[in-house]
């Protein structure tokens, strides 16, 4: 250990010299090596980062998230709160020493030039100090600002502050208007604060009091994902005991609300924060994990190759240095140096790549997977980056070390360069090829059967016509609420704006409704039938009668609503989607059939619609839908048709609603085509970089198959002269070598298709959702990695075959 | 077939009375056996030999009579089938890797037909490798300073800086002559040192040589070359693996 460390600076000043009159071996395993271990670098910080390192809060393995699971049952479900069941934690709770609510919601920044819309937060005290946030100006909301003390006060993001409000250092004390509330701004946060992002990947842009989140904070019926509980649990209550303790507070006020339906129970589920955050990127991370481990087994077989090619180049000189009295550990450090040298240049350049990556990854994922802003070369990273080249160095050189044989030492000295002495036998350059070639097609493998899932997802048929049709949502006027009066008014407002839309030259069709015929996320409420029995709890929309012809949206049997010319009146029937038909009426026509969400209004059956697909659908329950005729919801939601390559913006829209209303504002203008693009925007990233990885993997393996074969091809030249001298034609020794090359190929490609079969079967008995592998997709890797393959075999050998025998003879 | 000679210790006379030189190194029934899949070659069989200190001996034979296999089994590059080997007393004949290249480096020099000097590196650093490869580990100066002794031994100081594609043939051998010398070795083995040297460095060779052996050097020597092999104290005979003659000057 003493000799190596001692002998270590010289032994790399030796290996710099040497490696310098080699630069084709030298360049192609620093660009090898670089490449992968940049992917590897960034992608293994990708992991840390969300499966193991720490929320960067306070105590962050303490902080849970409290939840309401509504069950009766075997059938339950969670994700969606109710407001009176969250409040009635946070006022009555003890088995949390801390607990926050957190609603997020969009809302509009009128005055702003650019109406841009803002995320904000509607929070208890509680968030700030459980999160401990630094500040970079003011301070955060304090408990005389908390519940119903009705404090308009509002803190900005050091992002928000920067982009929106350009960095005004006198900011504090100003006032903003968000939706229709005017806030004092009294903080902003620091640069370094993580906000935790939401269901939705995305970061609070403002965080004002809860007083303001404007949800019907006493009806059990209306649930919503947007609201979290965010606690700490005290130290003597155990994560069992807590939810057992809010289950009862919770069931208890939920029996008696008169909402609960016979058998109905509510319970409470508790999760560490990071869970939430972390949601269900942790397979992503994982298979791309797996993906470029599989990248840098490949590139260490072709950099294994290359030192083994080295190692019988140098041959000769080893063992020289044995003669001369060189033991196995002297070798392995004069080896050790040179693998050194060149795998810590190349993970350097690697850090370069990484630090790349991790720009990308922002840029392209940030919606898609939770704290993509912690990325970044930490410490852990540089230290992973340590351990990856220490390894790689010692495995290199042990290999190479190990060409001098010290039982014939003479021999070795006396190798010559004409096809004899020292090569990478046999056994083992078939076994680097084979292995080679199993990792790559089982890249390959996998990653056609996840691009041909993501491609199923991106090219499926939407089943309406998404051309040419916007959604435009306008913000309910300010002082309007939710009486019944008020609501007619609604209607009658949105009824107005429609009919002033339809006027506009570029617009064929409006229809009014309350979400978009698809975005992330849904509406859903359950559906009982007439003897108030819930059967079911599904997506729903309220619509126009208008509505199917706006999208184009087949109905299959019976008719639309009825055309709702008077808004005092209600309009009691449903139309359903035909995958929920055929679920509640599995014998005969739903049509005419009578069910109802609340039992003072039955709803009548008047048409079944044809199913359309939501991209990202998790199963077939996806298609079960409902409509109901329209009411002014929220806001106001409008459908619409336009001409042929029509367009539509706020600045054509903006006038004409201020004219009917000065206090209507424009939330969003979207066309269908850009909401679609949004929801199949993950599956095209996961496509485009599985296609990514695939293309290094195979440039990898290609590269290194070739430099192999290469390599023992040069070496059998001599022979492959002879051949030639006494009078082969060249396609026989063509095919003669070819064919010998092709063995370890096809043992490599049954071994993957082999390790493929085990691995779906082993998956399919692990994953709980079923697990659909198209075998199309799967061989078609296969000719690809053949064709690939046989190349890497044919051009080494077309070079010696097809130059005068004379110069291989010569080993010219 | 000749019987295998003995070759006998030599003696000497110290004030008249006769003095029995214990030998450095000797060989006893030494056998080499080379298996392919169908031929056994019997290159030494059952091979005695003894080397006193100061010897200068020269092996020589016909092409294929094993001399190049018994100085490679001399120089612990090759490992005997049958047989006992020693050096100063001590059993080499069956000794851990380790341990064998232990001995190559303090025991041994061994000069090559080929030279075997390395290109990348310097003439210093060619000569100064074996003491690298010592345990405990050199100090840098007393490295420095062996190299310039060896270097000056063999006349070619003026050279340390050069690479050894650098010079010609004649000052390749010389390096690899001090090469062997800087570890104050046993014996010095070497291999036909003319074999790819015209005559006239063939002969500066052959003289610093003996001019070594004349300064203490223990020097066994192969060469197909009867002139050069006369030079030598002790010539030893080989035929078809055994010692056919023995002939001292």
């Amino acid at each position: 250990m003493k000799y190596f460390f001692n002998s270590l600076k010289f032994e790399l000043l030796l290996a710099k010299s040497a490696l310098l009159k080699v630069p084709g071996f030298s360049t192609t395993v620093i660009a090898t090596l670089a490449v992968t271990l940049g992917a590897l670098i960034c992608i293994f910080n990708l992991n840390h980062v969300l499966l193991v390192k720490s929320l960067p809060y306070p105590d962050a393995e303490n902080l849970v998230v409290v939840q309401q699971v509504y069950s009766n049952g075997n059938e339950g479900f969670s994700g969606s709160q109710s407001a009176p069941g969250m409040l009635l934690w946070y006022k009555s709770q003890k088995v949390l020493s801390e607990f926050a609510l957190v609603f997020d919601h969009k809302q509009l920044l009128a005055e702003h030039p650019e109406q841009p819309n803002a995320l904000v937060n509607f929070v208890t005290p509680e968030y700030f100090s459980l999160l401990s946030p630094q500040m970079h100006l003011g301070r955060t909301i304090t408990p005389n600002e908390g519940l119903d003390k009705h404090q308009a006060v509002a803190v900005l993001s050091y992002e928000t502050w920067t982009k929106w409000f350009k960095s005004d250092k006198d900011i504090i004390g100003t006032k903003t208007m968000i939706g229709h509330v005017s806030y004092k701004i009294i903080g902003v946060t620091a640069k370094n604060f993580i906000t935790p992002a939401n269901r939705n990947n995305e970061t609070a842009d403002f965080w004002v009091p809860f007083d303001y989140q404007g949800l019907d904070v006493n009806n059990w019926g209306v649930m919503t994902r947007a609201l979290i509980g965010i606690g700490k649990l005290k130290a003597s209550a155990s994560t069992m005991e807590a939810e057992s303790t809010l289950a009862a507070i919770l069931n208890k006020s939920f029996q008696a609300s008169g909402n609960a339906e016979p058998g109905d129970e509510a319970s409470a589920k508790i999760i560490p924060l990071k869970e939430l955050i972390l949601g269900n990127s942790q397979d992503v991370a994982l298979l791309l994990l797996s993906g470029v481990i599989g990248l840098l087994l490949i590139a260490t077989t072709n950099v294994t190759n290359l030192f083994l090619s080295r190692a019988a180049q140098k041959q000769r000189t080893m063992a020289i240095q044995a003669a001369l009295g060189a033991k196995p550990s002297h070798l392995f450090t004069a080896m050790f140096a040179e693998s050194l040298l060149l795998t810590t240049i190349a993970a350097l350049l690697g850090l370069l790549v990484a630090g790349w990556g991790f720009v990308l990854l922002e840029e392209l994922a940030a919606r898609q997977l939770p704290r993509i802003s912690e990325l970044g070369l930490d410490r852990t990273a540089i230290l992973f980056t340590f351990i990856v080249v220490v390894s790689l160095s010692m495995i290199f050189a042990k290999l190479s070390s190990r060409v001098v044989n010290y039982d014939t030492l003479q021999s070795n000295l006396q190798s010559s360069g004409k096809g004899s002495g020292l090569q990478i036998s046999k056994r083992i350059r078939h076994g680097l090829i084979a292995a080679q070639v199993t990792l790559a097609t089982l890249l390959l493998i996998g990653a056609s059967v996840i691009i041909e899932q993501a491609l199923e997802t991106v090219l499926h048929p939407l089943g309406f016509n998404e051309e040419d049709v916007f959604y435009l949502r306008v913000d309910r006027p300010k002082g309007s609420d939710y009486s019944p009066e008020s609501l007619v008014e609604m209607n009658l407002l949105t009824l107005k704006i429609k009919s002033e839309l339809t006027k506009l030259p570029p617009v064929i069709n409006v229809s009014r409704s309350i979400a978009p015929v698809i975005f992330k996320g849904a509406n859903s409420m359950s559906l009982s039938n007439r003897s108030d029995k819930r059967v079911g709890h599904f997506s729903f929309n309220m619509v126009d009668h208008n509505y199917f012809d706006v999208l184009e949206l087949p109905i299959i049997e019976g008719r639309s609503f009825s055309e709702q010319k008077d808004p005092r009146y209600q309009i009691n029937e449903i139309i359903l989607s035909e995958s929920l038909a055929r679920e509640l009426v599995p014998d005969g026509s739903a049509l005419g059939k009578v069910f109802q969400i609340q039992p003072t209004q039955p709803l009548k059956v008047v048409g079944i619609v044809k199913d359309y697909y939501r991209p990202g659908m998790q199963d077939d329950d996806g298609f079960q839908r409902y409509y109901m005729p329209y009411a002014a919801f929220e806001d106001f939601g409008f459908d619409i048709k336009l001409k042929s390559g029509g367009t539509m913006s706020r600045e054509t829209i903006l006038p004409l609603l201020q004219k009917i209303n000065s206090k209507l504002r424009i939330r969003t203008v979207v066309s269908h085509e850009t909401l679609h693009a949004q929801l199949i925007y993950q599956h095209k990233l996961a496509a485009g970089l599985t296609l990514v990885l695939a293309g290094l993997s195979l440039l990898l393996a290609g590269a290194g198959i070739y430099g192999v074969l290469n390599y023992s091809t040069q070496m059998r030249r001599y022979e492959l002269g002879i051949h030639l001298a006494l009078g082969a034609k060249t396609h026989r020794l063509r095919n003669m070598v070819i064919k010998e090359n092709l063995t370890p190929i096809f043992y490599g490609i049954a071994l993957s298709v082999l390790l493929s079969f085990i691995i779906f079967i082993v998956l399919r008995q692990q994953i709980d959702t079923q697990l659909n592998v198209n075998i199309y997709a799967a061989i078609a890797a296969l000719p690809i990695m053949l064709i690939i393959a046989f190349f890497a075999c044919y051009l080494p050998v077309k070079q010696v075959i097809t130059e005068d025998p004379i110069k291989a003879l010569r080993n010219e | 077939m000749n019987s295998p000679q003995i070759a006998t210790m030599p003696t000497n006379t110290i004030d008249n009375q006769k003095v029995t030189l214990k030998p450095i190194i000797e060989m006893k029934d030494l056998t080499k056996v080379f298996y392919t899949q169908e031929i056994e070659t019997h290159a030494l069989r059952g091979v005695n030999l003894s080397i006193n200190e100061k010897d200068y001996i020269s092996i020589s034979g016909p092409s294929g009579c094993g001399k190049s296999t018994l100085l490679s089994l001399l120089g612990l590059l090759d490992s005997p089938t049958h047989g006992k080997y020693f050096i100063n007393g001590q059993d080499v004949s069956d000794l851990t890797v380790n341990r064998r290249a232990e001995i190559r480096n303090q025991h041994i020099g061994f000069v090559f037909q080929a030279f075997n000097l390395i290109d990348e590196i310097s003439v210093f650093d060619n000569v100064a490798l074996p003491l690298r490869y010592r345990e405990p580990i050199m100090a840098e100066s007393e490295i420095k300073a062996r190299v310039l002794s060896s270097l000056e031994k063999v006349e070619m100081s003026h050279r340390m800086g050069h690479k050894p594609n650098q010079l010609s043939g004649g000052q390749q051998q010389r390096i690899a002559i001090a090469r062997a010398l800087v570890g104050e070795p046993t014996i010095l083995l070497v291999d036909e040192p003319t074999g790819n040297l015209d005559s006239k460095n063939g002969d500066a060779v052959m003289e610093m040589l003996a001019k070594l052996n004349g300064s203490g050097v223990t020097i066994c020597m192969v060469t197909h070359d009867s002139r050069y092999a006369d030079m030598a104290k002790r010539q030893l005979h080989l035929l078809d693996g055994v010692i056919a003659d023995e002939f001292q000057q």
